[in-house]
């Protein structure tokens, strides 16, 4: 995921990280996938698949994507996840591999029969969308923030 | 020639320009990956390499929108494009170190300043990309302007190697921005697709280039100055006999990998 240059690149903003649970309402940009539009029998299903989220890790390092800040947005509609994902270099050679794991992991789930994941740039990664739990793990891979 | 072009066109020209000039960028990038006179700027050549094809990954799938490309269904995977619409100097592997350093200054900077001029681009697929592109060619500028300022510091051969490596590179990057009266950079500017025309452009990349070239005592060759209101000239005669304005390059023959 060229975590090391990409940390080391970007310059840091006061974005708040709208893909943690706990800020999940903060993603209401127009256009944006909404938590809002879920029905409430199935609010318990988009924590169920947070939690499926958080298993699938960088290939690179043992930190998951959430906690990388890489999923800008998650809806479900009935059989079907959409997700916004985003990554910290757009020559990321784990793209594809991380989308793979996203895809497998999600139809895992109870109920689960499709996957939609669109790739964005904007707003661009910046170690702001990093969960504390994620800067604790880079910097015990050694990695500055 | 100029009255048939639509803004579709021109979209899809600026497009297949930008995803080929950043395709060829980074495989010239790439080949200096274990060559390049620093390991640190070894390292930085591959990383470049990576974000330019990251950036490429992200440009040609936008073309299968056109009608051009549903024509000719392999004309938007680099794989299988046979009408690649980069700059000739980018044709061949660098000659040296230096040629890297020129393209890495003149020409990547050149394509940056079409994303500075998309970030409110009513072409959303542009404008969505515009801000990360932007974020990862910070790195690739500062770079290149050092590198500048450190070759011609070293004098000699060094600094005789580097001005003729940015003298090949030049003039057709100066004409990259396409002629003042350029009918598809006219369009994209009245459409909306881009915050400025082809002058506009040429003088925004100016003021990016001109600063580094002035101190470096470098920008004499190329009649380089900037004017007292701040405007930057260079009277060179751009050789339009020569520009293919739908490739935006400035030889006639096909560019090959």
């Amino acid at each position: 995921m060229s975590i090391p240059f990409a940390l080391a690149r970007d310059v840091p903003s006061q974005d708040e990280n709208p893909l943690q649970p706990e800020n999940r309402q903060m993603n209401r940009s127009p256009g944006s996938l909404q938590e809002n539009t879920l029905r409430p029998d199935e609010a318990d299903s988009s924590e169920a698949l947070w939690a499926a989220l958080r298993e699938v890790n960088d290939p690179e390092l043992p930190i998951s994507i959430v906690d990388m800040g890489l999923v800008v947005a998650l809806e479900r509609r009935e059989g079907t996840v959409a997700l916004k994902l985003t990554f910290t270099a757009m020559g990321c050679p784990a793209m594809e591999m991380i989308l793979d794991d996203v895809r497998a992991r999600l139809l895992q789930e109870p109920g689960v029969e499709q996957v939609e994941i669109e790739v964005v740039w904007d707003p661009p990664w910046t170690p702001a969308r990093l969960s504390e739990e994620g800067r604790d793990t880079l910097r015990m891979w050694g990695i500055g923030l | 020639m100029g009255n048939e072009i639509t803004e579709q066109q021109a979209l899809f020209d600026l497009l297949a320009a930008l995803a080929d000039n950043k395709y060829f960028l980074g495989r010239r990038y790439a080949e200096w990956c274990n060559g390049a006179p620093t390991l640190e700027s070894s390292v930085a050549a591959a990383a470049m390499a990576q974000d330019e094809l990251g950036h490429t990954r992200a440009i040609y799938p936008l073309l299968q929108d056109f009608p051009q490309a549903k024509e000719q269904p392999a004309e938007y995977e680099p794989e299988t494009r046979t009408r690649f619409c980069n700059v000739a100097f980018l044709d061949h592997p660098f000659t040296g170190w230096p040629d890297f350093i020129a393209a890495n200054f003149l020409l990547d900077t050149a394509l940056s300043v079409i994303f500075e001029f998309a970030q409110e681009s009513r072409f959303e697929p542009l404008r969505g990309r515009a801000r990360k592109v932007l974020q990862e060619e910070q790195v690739h500028a500062l770079h290149s302007e050092g590198w500048v300022r450190r070759l011609a510091r070293t004098g000699g051969s060094v600094r005789g190697a580097l001005a003729a490596a940015l003298e090949r590179a030049w003039l057709e990057t100066l004409c990259w921005f396409g002629p003042i009266d350029d009918p598809r950079g006219e369009l994209l500017r009245q459409g909306g697709v881009l915050a400025g025309g082809p002058e506009e452009l040429r003088q925004h990349w100016l003021q990016r280039v001109g600063p580094a070239l002035l101190e470096s005592e470098l920008a004499q060759a190329f009649l380089l100055q900037q004017e007292a209101a701040g405007r930057w000239v260079a009277p060179s005669a751009l050789p339009w006999e020569k520009w293919d304005a739908g490739r935006r390059r400035l030889q006639q023959e096909p560019a090959h990998v």
